[in-house]
């Protein structure tokens, strides 16, 4: 404990004066009369006798120098001892330590407050929040205001915790600071990022969460059907895990602005997960789908039970245009022209030497000419592309080579005219300079071969779909034709069409299924702050002390203590 | 009473300090009953018990007799002779309701009949420690009256009995057998001692036992019961007897001299009191004032006199009271 205003414990002094005056003030005569009955409603205080009043006399006086002593001792202003540390709080806020009071996070926000009011004047704190990625709250610092804010800042996050990346970043803001107490808050849940080591400043304290039955969505997904009925028809897929050892069965609802659109029952086996997908016409912007246990087992964790799928109306991709060596400013006009026709509003043009810049879900790459052996991380439409340099390996297609004999005839030996690419396009009179034929790979789909080889394929998966098409922009007059731009069309809903899955935000399945860290922790565990008191200790004495002198007035008005 | 004398001595000498002797009454200081107060004197003087000879008790409601005397008592219940009426009071018998007078005035009346019957006179002594205060004590004044009681009683061929009592001491007096019982009680009335609290409702079960049937009660106290001063002379009045008060007080218990600023302690209870730096002694007469008032109007409810005396009152001013109340007369009846 220490004092901002030490000398005014000199007026302690006053205490010999109240006591004195307890002990030397002067008596009232005593009589003895046979019988009070008659004086009682004269007296101003009665007792019922002399012992009870000696020691109503006695807890009076000690009332009065214990009020006296709480209200100098609190004009001092003290404060608890400070030990000039900085004492740094990494708190865990993965989605498994949950929103509520009672839920790890809200415990651990309490720990805080708990310690706060133990930290001395000139004690420094440090919050960060261990998410996925560390973030900054207050500190170090010994403002209260700043910290409260801080606090209030808490809140957990839809993902795992890096909890080792969260302590390098707490250890990286108090590279100036002296004296370092480093807690590490969580519940025990599987982390990301490496584990632990000890260290000699580094404790933790674990709030595992009171209950560890949990359901929760880890997948709420929507995307057009392969064989749709309707334009406005989509497929949902749901995926629900269970951290409970025992099959555990829940009702999943999907709901338009709170109207119920499906219902549907499903059953989760112990500690795994269970999918459904249900097909539905929705011409709605947002759909939420909930899940509720429905076998009356408590469920630990509220933020995973709904999730929310904005399904954006498909409208025409984002295209990067991405230019390779040899690449013409005509053949260029050809493919915005091309672009334009089927409704591409936006191109984002630059060279396929330089490295890829930001890419939105759903943009697709149109790359041209010679380029290295590098694929653009998205759905990627080949156009008369050849390779520099040694061929990489994540490149979709080998080897394009040139097929200088079909010069002057073209020769088209097959064309899968069903297929969603090849319709509208016809190669028939089309006449060929240059073109350039690939080896697919065998889970690659051949669409068009040419005498010497197949220019067109397509394949792959999600955002490493892929098309080639052998004819470059001024490698044929096909770029003259309706056709072209309705190839172009094909292809970007081909390649786009990957991309109009669209995906809600859920909880990891780790997060979902509370998995715990492997093994016993090495770290210490850090102890109970050592004071709790429920208001500074100022205004507490103050406090005290007014009660006391509250009850001596009261006492000494209802003529308890004369 | 002497008030001014107690206001002007120090409060201490108030409570046991001695005291002028009260001014007697001229018809009765010839019969010689206007000895000074001396506490350590005999209760009574075989003079002073002759002369009292002469009076005989008055009961209101007198109780069934159950052997013939030689006093002509108004009672209730028996007897030929109708001598008087008057309203009904809970514990009548209701075979002595006047009927035809009911008829006339709708007002229930008991026939008073005329009777020889001896009494039963009971005497209750309170002897609790508030009774030992004063110069003589409260006790030594109440003896000396149920002495003087019990002598005219004697004299009238009465049955007497005495219960000395308190919460802590009970005692059974009985004065049989003419002169030789007399001297008897007289011994015992002497011997008291004041000791315990006052519990005046549990001293009328005493006296209920000891009377043996219906009986004139006496009750000698200073009336100061935390229970209720009346308690017992409703205990008493309900089991139809007849009952008589005489309140005895120390002249610091009328008028207290000025007490701003003391703390009194209860001689029975040990408790404790501080008094206000002013107005104690008016407010406490007010609070006596108020006291005996509580007390007579339930007295008149009751029908039960009462007789208030001072501890330094001589015995010729208590009989002219007790004449005046009409708890006793002058002279047998024939």
């Amino acid at each position: 404990m220490t004092l901002a205003q030490p000398i005014l414990l000199l007026a302690l002094g006053l205490l010999i004066p109240i006591v004195a005056a307890f002990l030397f003030r002067r008596r009232s005569q005593r009589l003895r009369v046979p019988s009070t009955l008659l004086w009682q409603k004269v007296a101003v205080s009665r007792a019922r006798d002399r012992r009870v009043k000696n020691l109503r006399r006695l807890l009076a006086l000690l009332a009065c120098v214990v009020a006296a002593w709480a209200l100098i001792v609190a004009a001092a202003r003290p404060s608890p001892a400070s030990s000039q540390e900085t004492l740094a709080f990494v708190v865990d806020v993965s989605a498994s330590m949950g929103r509520l009071e009672d839920e790890p996070l809200g415990r651990a926000r309490a720990h805080i407050r708990d310690a706060l009011r133990s930290v001395g004047p000139g004690d420094r704190v440090l919050i960060v929040a261990a998410g996925e990625r560390p973030r900054h709250l207050a500190g170090p610092t010994s403002e209260a205001v700043l910290l409260e804010r801080a606090l209030e800042r808490l809140e957990s996050e839809p993902g795992r915790a890096d909890r080792q990346a969260a302590l390098r970043f707490a250890e990286s803001l108090l590279s100036n600071e002296r004296a370092i107490r480093l807690v590490l808050l969580h519940d025990g849940g599987e982390a990301a990022g490496a584990s632990l080591e000890p260290s000699g400043h580094l404790e933790e304290r674990v709030f595992e969460s009171p209950i560890r039955d949990n359901l929760g969505l880890t997948l709420f997904a929507a995307r057009a059907p392969e064989d749709p009925r309707s334009e406005d028809e989509r497929e949902f897929l749901i995926a629900v895990a269970s951290s409970s050892p025992r099959p555990r069965r829940a009702r999943i609802r999907l709901e338009i602005s709170g109207i119920p659109l499906a219902s549907e029952e499903i059953a989760i086996p112990a500690r795994a997960q269970a999918e459904l997908a249900l097909r539905l016409r929705s011409d709605s912007e947002t759909i939420t789908a909930i899940v509720e246990p429905t076998d009356g087992i408590p469920d630990a964790l509220e933020a995973d039970d709904r999730a929310q799928l904005e399904l954006l109306p498909l409208a025409p991709p984002r295209v990067h245009l991405l230019r390779g060596e040899g690449v013409s400013e005509a053949g260029l006009f050809f493919v915005r022209n091309a672009l334009s026709a089927a409704g591409v509003r936006e191109i984002k043009e630059r060279s396929a030497l330089e490295p890829m810049g930001r890419a939105e879900p759903g943009d697709v790459a149109i790359v041209l000419g010679e380029v290295p052996a590098l694929a653009p991380p998205l759905p990627t439409l080949y156009l008369g592309v050849t390779i520099r340099g040694a061929e990489g390996a994540g490149f979709p297609v080998s080897d394009p080579r040139a097929l200088s004999a079909i010069r002057g005839e073209t020769v088209l030996r097959s064309i899968e005219a069903h297929h969603s690419l090849t319709r509208g396009l016809d190669l028939d009179a089309v006449t060929i300079d240059a073109a350039f034929a690939i080896e697919p790979s065998s889970e690659a789909r051949e669409l068009i071969a040419l005498d010497g080889g197949i220019v067109l394929a397509a394949g792959g998966v999600g955002r490493r779909r892929w098309i080639y098409f052998g004819l470059p922009p001024l490698g044929s007059d096909l770029v003259l034709r309706v056709a072209y731009p309705v190839f172009i069309a094909n292809a970007l809903s081909h390649l786009a069409g990957s991309s109009s899955v669209r995906l809600a935000e859920t909880l990891p399945r780790a997060e979902v299924q509370l998995r715990l860290e492997p093994g016993p922790s090495a770290l210490p565990e850090a102890a109970e702050p050592p004071l709790r008191l429920p208001l500074a200790p100022p205004f507490l004495l103050a406090a005290i002390a007014a009660l006391l002198l509250g009850l001596e007035g009261f006492a000494w008005y209802r003529g308890a203590v004369r | 009473m002497s008030s001014s004398a107690a206001s002007a001595a120090p409060p201490e000498a108030a409570l046991s300090g001695p005291r002028e002797p009260a001014s007697t009454s001229a018809p009765l200081a010839s019969a010689g009953l206007d000895s000074p107060i001396d506490g350590e004197a005999p209760l009574l003087s075989p003079e002073l018990q002759s002369r009292l000879a002469r009076l005989s008790m008055i009961a209101r409601r007198l109780p069934e007799a159950r052997r013939r005397g030689r006093r002509r008592i108004r009672r209730l219940g028996r007897g030929t002779d109708a001598i008087d009426t008057r309203g009904y009071a809970p514990g009548d018998d209701p075979r002595l309701i006047a009927w035809p007078a009911y008829a006339r005035f709708e007002r229930l009346l008991v026939r008073v009949m005329a009777d020889e019957a001896p009494l039963r006179l009971a005497l209750l002594i309170d002897t609790s420690a508030s009774m030992g205060f004063g110069s003589p004590s409260k006790l030594r004044q109440a003896a000396r009256i149920a002495a003087g009681l019990a002598a005219v009683a004697v004299g009238a061929e009465d049955r007497i009995a005495a219960v000395a009592c308190s919460s802590e001491a009970r005692a059974l007096l009985r004065a049989s057998g003419g002169q030789k019982g007399m001297a008897r009680l007289l011994h015992g009335l002497d011997g008291l001692r004041p000791s315990g609290d006052t519990d005046l409702r549990a001293a009328s079960e005493a006296i209920t036992a000891a009377a043996g049937g219906r009986a004139l009660c006496v009750i000698l106290s200073d009336m100061l019961d935390p229970r209720g001063a009346m308690g017992g002379a409703k205990a008493l009045r309900s089991r139809g007897h007849d009952v008589a008060l005489i309140e005895i007080l120390t002249p610091f218990e009328e008028d207290p001299p000025a007490l701003d600023g003391y703390e009194l302690e209860d001689e029975e209870s040990g408790e404790l009191l501080e008094l206000p730096p002013s107005g104690a002694a008016e407010a406490y007469r007010e609070a006596l004032a108020a006291h005996r008032a509580a007390m007579d109007a339930q007295a008149r409810a009751l029908d039960i006199p009462i007789l208030r005396v001072s501890t330094e009152e001589v015995f010729d001013s208590i009989v002219g009271k007790a004449l005046q109340v009409g708890m006793i007369r002058a002279g047998a009846r024939a």
